[in-house]
């Protein structure tokens, strides 16, 4: 009988000592899935967030969108400012009626004007708030983050996910790379690296409105930004040296007006620092696979197979060319170190890494890098000889 | 009890008997006779009926050797009683020779009576017309076999209650007894409710013989051992444990016999009322006493040490020990080749567990822990769960609440009406709630699951079982998030870990882990590569056969 009371009342005490302070209906919070951070006038943040809608959508949806009728979007943008991030966001909630669910954002869009002034705060912001994931992308935009949230695309109902895919599929190309927070705030944290992140631009299309373009990268000296690098072989570059790129295409021009495109199935890139005469030097080894897409001239690979290993020497070059290019404007135009070099040296060569720390501004412009690329060609499509 | 002993009933109005317990119980069990409406209703009469006598005063009485003065008693006792039948004849048709035969109308086979009873006595033998013993006339006339000649009355008494032909010959101070016995039972028919897809079609009936008939015909083996009981103070209900002989553990066929005999019960109708006495844990919520209206899956637990508790009445057979990995064994497994056997039996234990968690994961996901969520779901649960009046967890309650009662609602209503409940059911509860905004469609996918995924499990039962638990969990993941639900099956899997059935953890082989015993617990391994017996059921090592 004692058990008995004793099995009853212990679960009572429990719910009642745990009781439901965390409880928040799905229905009743602000599920946001994109942010966007701007600056006003004063001085302030001004967010602008896209949110889940929580109301049905409007009935005769069937017959709507089969007039081509602009597809009714899933999400609702709001905006509000404070002094700082968490204020801005209090605000937005206060303004709602709802408890706001962070956990759910894809990126947040960083205005230049926010990028040049510094991030450190906003970095320190996703860090910290125990809702957010550590994979949010942060990107930055040349004009308005708010124009960016604002946006809605014909191709899906919640335009983060659209961005959310374009994103990924570019960052596999090798055509903007996806910094997280959590890269970020590691990149920041470093003594010698430079942070850097994607950019997302709003161009206007004369078919489909407005589209997003998410290319180049944004080069950060701490947490301020410092410039773009919009040349797409150099922002392929870096993401050969960060190992990022997973396909992709590469033409190679041949004589005349020949070219043939080689389709990357597979892709891996190594670091591996060295020591040259007590000078640190970078050996990087690119090895990639890959199928012949298209092609024109009088080649015939299938009968003469040496010629798929002059292709294969001529991808070579291309790619070393596009990581030369890279490494040319990390090291001399912006002089940061945003593939953390000195991260490296640091795990092989700790010792001289004491002294390096100290002059690696001086260090990383010199530093030299041996760029080895191993390409291969696997198969020459279902047709060997271009037929004309 | 045991059989041949009578219960100690008596009435208040006759005097205390010297063998009887304390006045006041006598008095309290009078009074339980009365509220069961047991009692008849002549109380003026001393011997009203055979319940009520005094157990030493019909023990003491013996079968007198003149044939009115036994007609007379049982007369008496059987007074009341118009379905009692008494016969009289003339052996041989000589008037000397008088004899009468009883039996309890439509319990026996009135063709066989006719046959071999009447026919054979009445008609005179060729060559003599005096019988020097009429007694051994009449015994090997009729093959009695000498243990089926009893000269107390109780024992004649309990014979004819037994539905069996008795006869008393005048001169002869004894009762012979011929089993013609042949109560009224329905045909073997089709499992009802464990329907397999390939396995044999035949299914228990009522009748306690035909039963043992079923199990005796797959086992042709002199080790398999039936052993009578009869329990019920009222009903004296047959009972017999079946077990074969150097496969079932000893100990737990011991436990088993102990247990049946301690019960002391009015009425034994079905065998839940066994069932109930003889559970290891009357607190646990799962079965530990496995039920099934199948022969063939009797003859296989049989097979491999298990013990069967058949009752009379009942087309339920109970087989103990009954274990969790029992409970997600269903025969087809055995009739499909092993690799879809297999298959079939993890998708059962994902679908159990999922029936006990799914709407208590589902909940606590909405209510605490949206971040959980994967992200192409946000948007559509959002959007289903807009303009709910209904809190999630309230909303999940009242739908399983609902689904309960269609349950309820489907095996009680008459066969008539059952498309009524189905359409009302379907489309009420289901569609026109979601189109009313009442519930979410995710919520009605959910329970609907949840409801399903339960018919999965091979012992119907087992739907009712799982329902308080289900429950348990919702609560917890709706107040307390995940920490609750988790909480919860903590609790239940220790429950479960912690009990026993007939001495045989509940949760074995999984836990405590025996690994040689998983063969037939987490797979169905082909038969050909299972050579031992389960040493959890038989406690010893032997082969099931030679291996190859």
């Amino acid at each position: 009988m004692k058990k008995a009371i004793a099995f009853c009342i212990i679960p009572m005490m429990m719910l009642l000592s745990a009781g439901c302070v965390s409880k928040n209906e799905i229905e009743n919070s602000a599920i946001i899935v994109a942010f966007g951070v701007d600056t006003t006038a004063d001085g302030k943040y001004m967010v602008s967030t896209q949110i889940l809608k929580t109301s049905k959508q409007s009935s005769g949806s069937g017959d709507g969108s089969s007039k081509g009728e602009k597809q009714q979007s899933d999400v609702i943008s709001l905006a509000s400012t404070g002094s700082t991030l968490s204020d801005a966001l209090d605000h937005l909630s206060k303004q709602l009626g709802k408890k706001l669910v962070l956990s759910h954002i894809k990126f947040i869009v960083i205005s230049e004007d926010v990028a040049k002034s510094g991030v450190a705060g906003l970095i320190d912001f996703t860090a910290r708030e125990y809702q957010m994931r550590a994979n949010i992308v942060i990107l930055v935009t040349n004009g308005k983050a708010s124009e960016i949230i604002k946006t809605t695309t014909p191709i899906d109902p919640v335009p983060a996910n659209a961005i959310d895919s374009i994103l990924n599929l570019q960052a596999r190309y090798g055509y903007i790379p996806v910094i997280t927070s959590l890269d970020f705030f590691n990149l920041l944290g470093s003594k010698t690296a430079a942070p850097m992140a994607g950019v997302i631009r709003l161009y206007e299309d004369e078919q489909q409105g407005k589209v997003f373009k998410l290319t180049d990268i944004a080069i950060f000296k701490k947490d301020k930004f410092i410039g773009y690098m919009t040349d797409e072989e150099a922002v392929r570059g870096v993401q050969w040296i960060r190992n990022k790129v997973k396909a992709g295409n590469i033409v190679i021009p041949l004589s005349g007006k020949d070219q043939v495109t080689i389709q990357l199935i597979s892709a891996n890139s190594t670091i591996k620092p060295i020591m040259k005469e007590n000078k640190p030097a970078i050996k990087l080894t690119v090895q990639n696979k890959g199928n012949i897409l298209d092609m024109t001239g009088d080649f015939d690979p299938m009968k003469n197979p040496e010629i798929l290993t002059e292709f294969e020497q001529m991808e070579n070059e291309i790619i070393k060319q596009e990581i030369e290019k890279a490494l040319s404007m990390a090291q001399t135009t912006f002089q940061a170190d945003i593939f953390d070099f000195g991260e490296a040296i640091h795990r092989d060569y700790p010792k001289e890494w004491v002294e390096l720390e100290k002059n690696w501004s001086e260090v990383f412009p010199e530093l030299e890098v041996e760029v080895e690329v191993h390409s291969n060609i696997k198969r020459t499509g279902v047709i060997s000889k271009p037929v004309y | 009890m045991i059989k041949k002993r009578l219960p100690h009933h008596e009435k208040p109005s006759t005097s205390e008997p010297p063998d009887s317990n304390s006045k006041n119980s006598s008095i309290l069990e009078s009074l339980k006779n009365l509220m069961t409406g047991s009692t008849t209703d002549n109380k003026e009469n001393s011997v009203s009926d055979s319940e009520q006598l005094r157990p030493s005063e019909i023990k003491a009485q013996s079968v007198s050797s003149k044939l009115k003065e036994n007609e007379q008693y049982i007369r008496n006792i059987f007074k009341n009683c118009s379905d009692i039948i008494l016969r009289e004849i003339k052996i041989t048709s000589n008037q000397d020779y008088s004899a009468i035969f009883v039996y309890l109308d439509r319990m026996v086979n009135q063709d066989l009576v006719e046959e071999a009873i009447v026919k054979k006595l009445v008609s005179q033998p060729a060559d003599t017309t005096h019988l020097p013993n009429i007694k051994d006339y009449v015994q090997y006339l009729l093959g009695i076999r000498p243990e089926d000649i009893y000269e107390k009355m109780d024992e004649a008494l309990n014979a004819i209650l037994e539905s069996k032909v008795v006869i008393f010959v005048n001169g002869v101070n004894a009762a012979l007894i011929i089993d013609f016995k042949s109560p009224p039972s329905r045909s073997i028919n089709t499992p009802e409710t464990e329907t397999s897809l390939r396995g044999p079609r035949e299914a228990f009936i009522e009748s306690i013989q035909t039963n043992i008939g079923l199990v005796r015909k797959r086992i042709k083996n002199i080790n398999l051992k039936i052993e009578p009981f009869q329990i019920g103070r009222q009903t004296k209900t047959d009972v017999s444990i079946c077990y074969i002989k150097g496969i079932a553990h000893d100990k737990i066929v011991n436990e088993v016999r102990e247990r049946l005999n301690k019960i002391d019960v009015d009425a034994v109708l079905a065998n839940t009322y066994i069932e109930e006495y003889i559970e290891d844990s009357p607190f646990f919520i799962f079965p530990t006493i496995f039920r099934t209206e199948r022969p063939d899956i009797v003859a296989g637990k049989l097979v491999e040490g298990y013990i069967a508790i058949i009752t009379d009445g009942t087309p339920i057979v109970l087989v103990v020990p009954y274990l969790f990995v029992d409970s997600m064994k269903a025969t087809d497994d055995y009739y499909l080749k092993y690799i879809s056997g297999t298959l079939i039996r993890w998708i059962r234990s994902i679908a159990f567990f999922l029936t006990l968690t799914l709407p208590g994961f589902y909940v606590a996901l909405l209510t605490f822990h949206q971040e959980l969520i994967p992200y192409g779901l946000v948007t559509t649960l959002i959007k289903s769960r807009a303009g709910v009046p209904l809190p999630v967890m309230w909303e999940c309650i009242s739908m399983l609440f609902a689904y309960a009662i269609l349950k309820e609602a489907g095996i009680r209503m008459p066969r008539v009406v059952g498309s009524a409940v189905s359409i009302v059911g379907a489309l009420v509860l289901g569609q026109a709630a979601v189109e009313a905004g009442l519930v979410s469609t995710l919520t009605v996918v959910v329970v609907a699951f949840s409801a399903i995924a339960a018919l999965t499990t091979p012992t119907p039962e087992m739907n009712f079982y799982l329902m308080p638990p289900r429950f348990m969990l919702l609560f917890l993941g709706g107040t307390l998030g995940m920490l609750g639900l988790i909480g919860g099956i903590m609790i239940l899997f220790v429950n479960m870990i912690s009990a026993r059935s007939f001495g045989v953890p509940y949760m074995a082989p999984l836990a405590p882990l025996m690994k040689n015993e998983l063969s037939d617990a987490v797979v169905r391994a082909p038969f050909w590569s299972v050579l031992k017996r389960s040493k959890l059921i038989t406690r010893t090592q032997s082969t099931r056969k030679k291996p190859r």
